[in-house]
């Protein structure tokens, strides 16, 4: 059996940044980057900061520029395994030099760049976690349903602050190897926090997260899964989302899940494996 | 299985019920026997405002907790409640004014609050802590004072003074880090309009956004700097 994922994602815009007229400031994608032996799947949610002008364009860069040193590292034959501190910050020294860059173009700061960056990497045998600042990935262990938080976000003592990929002097991340296969993920920003982690226990509730999943685990495709990323974009701005959440809608929330490996890669409908950058939606 | 979803297929998903983010506000009132008459009905008068203007805000309601303690003598009149459920008490004067030990009281009740916070994953904003006055301490101070130089210093709180134009303002600025504002005549129901529009303002505050606040000492505002 070949094994491959399949996925759905969206975003959808916060009431506050409509009002502000703020263009929504979560970026995600999600790539499958084909192995020898066999696909990984690469996905990344980056959140700009609120305050931060050209926060939009930070998330994009961190998504674009790790998704971009990621498959080269792992066409190449790089390990998941074998990533670590050093390649990790080769990489986000690399996001910082293209916002540097970037700002200097602009004539503005690389704080006003501003931006969080949640990875995750994952094949049959292994799972690689890259994360600074808030938002999270939730992880299930293979065939249990044992679900958990490889790295919980980080928030400062107060509420909304965090940290960013252009923190000064050294952006700050975590590193996070799993020894233990998994088969099903799920990466998210900060707005989505509150709905789906159990602060109090500091957990991700296997109930839920099975739930979610459950669409994408009875679909027999590959690859992304359009018409339940519009669903989950559908459901991100829904009402009923709205009326769990105590900000009543004022945050943004970006949403990737992924299941995998799939049955046969020759089977099913194959709606796409290339990269995808998710819209936001108001 | 196709991928014809007939119904919304994330309508059963369980999400979490997390508890709010809040955004504590302490209020250290005097209430000696100075304050009797018109002060002590208008400072009253001004809680009740500023109840109504949190109520009436949904975010607000939810994350701002109101806590006060009152000084002659210091008297914990409301440990820290969601503004929802807060009721405006009818404040009463008595004695002298142990401002110090109403300042430590305070800020102690503070410390447990934030623990609390911690202990259930609540996130918070950086709290708030108002003194309003019209005398001077009838007690030691100074162990007060050091307690809010170093809160600000590490940005544990932000303090403000405000006394009535009787008010010792020369220690109110040695226990302040920034200045103390002298309050316009017995304007305390602008006061707490300008508290609960400022307050409003934070909890709806988004990552690292800078809440730009309506000067309290412009003009038409209800202070001036002591």
């Amino acid at each position: 059996m070949t094994s491959a994922w399949r996925w759905a994602g969206a975003c959808a815009i916060g009431t506050s940044h409509v009002r502000a007229n703020l263009e929504c400031q979560d970026r995600a994608t999600c790539l499958i980057v084909e192995t020898g032996p066999g696909p990984v799947a690469v996905a990344v949610v980056s959140d700009g900061a609120g305050s931060a002008r050209a926060a939009a364009q930070g998330a994009s860069i961190a998504c674009m520029e790790f998704h971009r040193r990621a498959a080269l590292y792992l066409r190449s034959g790089g390990a998941l395994g074998k990533i670590d501190d050093e390649l990790t910050a080769d990489w986000i020294d690399l996001i910082r030099e293209r916002i540097y860059v970037a700002a200097n173009f602009a004539g503005l700061k690389p704080r006003d760049y501003a931006a969080t960056l949640v990875a995750l990497l994952a094949n049959n045998e292994h799972c690689t976690v890259v994360h600074i600042g808030d938002g999270a990935a939730v992880v299930r262990k293979h065939q249990t349903q044992e679900w958990s938080v490889p790295s919980w976000p980080f928030h400062g003592e107060y509420a909304s602050t965090t940290r960013f990929v252009t923190d000064d002097p050294v952006a700050r991340f975590n590193l996070v190897h799993l020894e233990s296969a998994i088969d099903r993920f799920a990466i998210f920003s900060d707005g989505m926090e509150n709905l789906v982690l159990d602060h109090r226990e500091k957990s991700a509730p296997a109930a839920l997260f099975e739930r979610l999943l459950q669409p994408l685990v009875i679909w027999e495709g590959v690859g992304r899964n359009r018409t339940l990323s519009r669903h989950l974009r559908d459901y991100l701005g829904s009402e009923k989302v709205c009326n769990a959440t105590d900000d009543v809608c004022e945050s943004q929330r970006c949403l990737h899940y992924v299941f995998g490996p799939a049955p046969e890669v020759s089977e099913g409908p194959r709606e796409g494996r290339g990269r995808h950058n998710l819209p936001c939606r108001g | 299985m196709t991928d014809n979803y007939e119904q919304q297929p994330f309508d059963a998903v369980p999400l979490i019920d997390n508890p709010s983010q809040r955004c504590p506000c302490l209020l250290l009132l005097d209430v000696s026997g100075s304050m009797s008459g018109r002060p002590i009905e208008e400072l009253n008068a001004g809680l009740v405002l500023l109840k109504d203007e949190l109520s009436a805000d949904p975010l607000a309601s939810k994350r701002v907790q109101v806590g006060i303690v009152t000084f002659g003598p210091v008297e914990t009149v409301t440990d820290f409640i969601d503004a929802g459920q807060w009721n405006a008490p009818v404040l009463r004067t008595k004695g002298d004014t142990p401002m110090g030990a109403a300042i430590e009281r305070g800020l102690q009740m503070l410390e447990t609050q934030k623990s609390i916070y911690k202990n259930y994953g609540i996130t918070h904003y950086r709290p708030w802590v108002f003194l309003i006055t019209d005398g001077g301490p009838t007690d030691a101070w100074q162990n007060a004072a050091r307690l809010v130089h170093e809160g600000e210093a590490n940005k544990k709180f932000k303090f403000f003074a405000v006394g009535v134009e009787t008010a010792n303002f020369d220690v109110l600025k040695q226990i302040s880090v920034g200045d103390p504002i002298a309050l316009k005549g017995l304007r305390f129901r602008d006061l707490f309009a300008w508290l609960s529009s400022s307050l409003s303002s934070v909890s709806h505050s988004n990552v690292g956004e800078e809440v730009k606040l309506e000067n309290p000492v412009a003009p038409n505002g209800w202070g001036s700097i002591a």
